[in-house]
């Protein structure tokens, strides 16, 4: 009895400190969507009345919405492009037949050991000699350095891990090198392709340093909008915007969570 | 089956496959005959397996020529070859259901969609799977996903079918129902199959012919009994079946008896009516079914003297493990046809055999 006891009194001091986590961890995120509801004309928590005037605004003000279709545009045109790149270089990487595999895959990886900033001054220097800034085509290719990395380590671990006999299977009954790569190899990786794609978008939205060099004064994106709102005039239009940033966030776990679980009980059924 | 005078299909010739100056392969050449059961025999590491990759073109050979239906293969790549290929892991793809799996093939070659449906259906009947064509490869069992890959390698009527110990990962029970299934789908259909297997009882089984390798190079080719029978080596004798090797230096010869003299130092008289010269080397075999033993009252010319060091009785057979000499182990095994046996641990008796079943391999 008395050992049960203990084991019980461990047990609750282990859901405290795993709820506090949970509260440390999540509370800054969903802080802001209290605060986007306020009725005043300034940030305040809590917040003072409730209106859903600051929705209107940032969904119909160009000042909130043409950053946001910026931001949206050059993350999704950075993810195609990085996937694209990004698989061709992990293929090359794990099928291939190069000399120096192993120095090339981490000199593949490197943009992600060196600190963004020194990225970002690096790029800006060649990217205002050849009129970049300020354009959606420099922006993306200023992203997809940050993001190609990523897809890198996520796709040459699937490919790995996948059975290369399936391939040989293909070639075997008839597919040549392409059709192989269209028919088995791609569909094959489709989750972790999912995975790196998701990863870019949001590598991409969540860029505030590579923006800050490389926007010029037209076109700027969401990060920065936030950022210049926050210095110079803190509207509740900040908490809407990261509002809809969180939520967006959120659905895409919880999709991916579901991806995976209907994967699981698959293999359950199978099983 | 008489080979000399039937078509061949498949030649390969002076075959050579080199990894960093180690050969994996060394010099093999064979001539494959159209609709027979082919089998590479050996150990893990004999070559047999790189020897099918080189056919179905997934390994470059170093040196040597493969051919097709009399044509050089060497350069031609593995999808435009039509060599049908079952692999050890069944290689189906996990994200097409059965039919889909079935019909890449046809789809490959621009086969039309109503000729697509009649091949599948009609593979799918041959290998007795019809109503799964909707399940996807994880859903059915290991030995129905071996059946699909047989069926996905025969879809497209390639005139050579390859497989790669195609029955490792099955149990024992499965896999011998699968080797007669096999053998039974190979016969109707009158495919020539290239086999590679280690097991020397499902050679045996299914096998026309079969070539016994070892670190590369070819140690025998020939029939099942000719392999069982006649074994041409050591190697051969000691892989296929188990045999009991007489080893050591003629010391003395007397018209058809000859003298051994054993790595134990002793002397043992055996019948021997052919070429042989005093101080010379020799290695016989002989089976454990071919020996006989005997009470020791009883005058043999052709036996040796021995004592019973174990018996094992396993339903149809017993095993006697006797010891000739000072440590000469030789293995014996009767059939259990009358009552159990009579002979006891320790007894001492006489072991002898028919000369005709002595073979002397060549070291």
């Amino acid at each position: 009895m008395k050992s049960s006891f203990k084991i019980n009194y461990g047990k609750m001091l282990l859901q405290l400190f795993a709820g506090l986590m949970f509260v440390y961890l999540i509370v800054p995120s969903i802080m802001a969507l209290p605060m986007s509801f306020t009725d005043t004309r300034y940030l305040v928590f809590p917040p003072e009345g409730f209106t859903l005037k600051w929705y209107k605004e940032v969904l119909t003000s160009e000042r909130w919405t043409l950053p946001i279709i910026f931001s949206l545009k050059i993350a999704t045109i950075t993810t195609l492009v990085s996937l694209v790149i990004g698989i061709m270089a992990s293929l090359a990487l794990v099928r291939g037949a190069l000399p120096g595999k192993n120095i090339l895959h981490l000199f593949f990886i490197s943009p992600i050991l060196v600190p963004v900033i020194i990225t970002a001054f690096a790029v800006y220097e060649i990217f205002a000699k050849l009129h970049l800034i300020g354009t959606l085509t420099g922006m993306v290719l200023a992203h997809t350095i940050l993001c190609v990395p990523y897809v890198i380590l996520i796709i040459t671990a699937n490919l790995y891990r996948f059975d290369i006999t399936l391939e040989m299977a293909a070639r075997n009954i008839g597919a040549n090198p392409f059709q192989t790569l269209i028919h088995i190899t791609l569909p094959m990786i489709k989750p972790g392709m999912l995975t790196a794609g998701i990863f870019c978008f949001i590598t991409s939205l969540d860029d505030l340093i590579l923006a800050m060099f490389l926007v010029g004064t037209k076109n700027i994106t969401l990060p920065i909008r936030i950022f210049s709102q926050l210095k110079f005039r803190i509207d509740p239009g900040v908490a809407v915007a990261s509002t809809i940033f969180i939520v967006a966030a959120i659905v895409i776990v919880i999709a991916l969570a579901f991806i995976r679980r209907e994967k699981k009980s698959e293999v359950i059924r199978e099983g | 089956m008489s080979f000399s005078t039937d078509k061949k299909i498949l030649e390969i010739k002076n075959l050579t496959k080199l990894y960093k100056n180690v050969a994996a392969v060394s010099d093999v050449s064979i001539d494959i005959i159209d609709g027979e059961f082919f089998t590479l025999l050996g150990p893990s590491g004999s070559g047999k397996s790189t020897i099918l990759m080189m056919i179905a073109g997934f390994e470059n050979p170093t040196s040597g020529t493969i051919f097709f239906q009399n044509k050089p293969i060497n350069s031609v790549p593995p999808e435009k070859r039509n060599i049908g290929m079952v692999f050890q892991n069944y290689a189906l793809f996990p994200h097409m259901t059965i039919f889909k799996n079935l019909a890449f093939p046809l789809k490959m070659r621009k086969t039309g969609k109503q000729e697509q449906k009649t091949k599948v259906r009609e593979v799918l009947d041959l290998v007795q799977l019809s109503e799964y064509e909707n399940r996807f490869p994880k859903q059915l069992s290991g030995g129905q996903q071996q059946r699909i890959a047989l069926a996905r390698a025969l879809v497209f009527d390639p005139p050579v079918l390859l497989m790669d110990e195609p029955l490792g990962a099955l149990d024992k029970k499965l896999r011998e129902h699968m080797q007669l299934e096999i053998k039974h789908i190979q016969s109707q259909l009158k495919r020539t199959v290239i086999y590679v297997t280690h097991d020397q009882e499902e050679a045996l089984v299914m096998s026309d012919r079969i070539m016994v390798m070892n670190e590369g190079v070819i140690q025998q080719l020939g029939t099942p009994d000719e392999l069982y029978e006649k074994p041409a080596n050591k190697f051969v004798a000691g892989f296929i079946g188990e045999s009991n090797f007489i080893e050591g230096k003629v010391v003395d010869i007397k018209k058809d008896i000859i003298t051994i003299q054993m790595n134990d130092e002793s002397k043992h008289k055996l019948c021997w009516d052919k070429d042989v010269t005093v101080g010379e080397n020799v290695c016989f075999s002989i089976r454990p079914e071919k020996m006989i033993i005997s009470n020791s009252e009883q005058q043999l010319e052709n036996a040796f003297d021995g004592i019973i060091e174990e018996i094992i009785y396993i339903g149809e057979t017993t095993r006697y493990k006797i010891i000739v000499g000072k440590e000469i182990i030789i293995n014996v095994r009767e059939m259990n046809v009358g009552d159990r046996s009579p002979y006891k641990k320790g007894q001492k008796i006489k072991l002898s055999w028919k000369m005709k079943n002595l073979r002397r391999l060549v070291n």
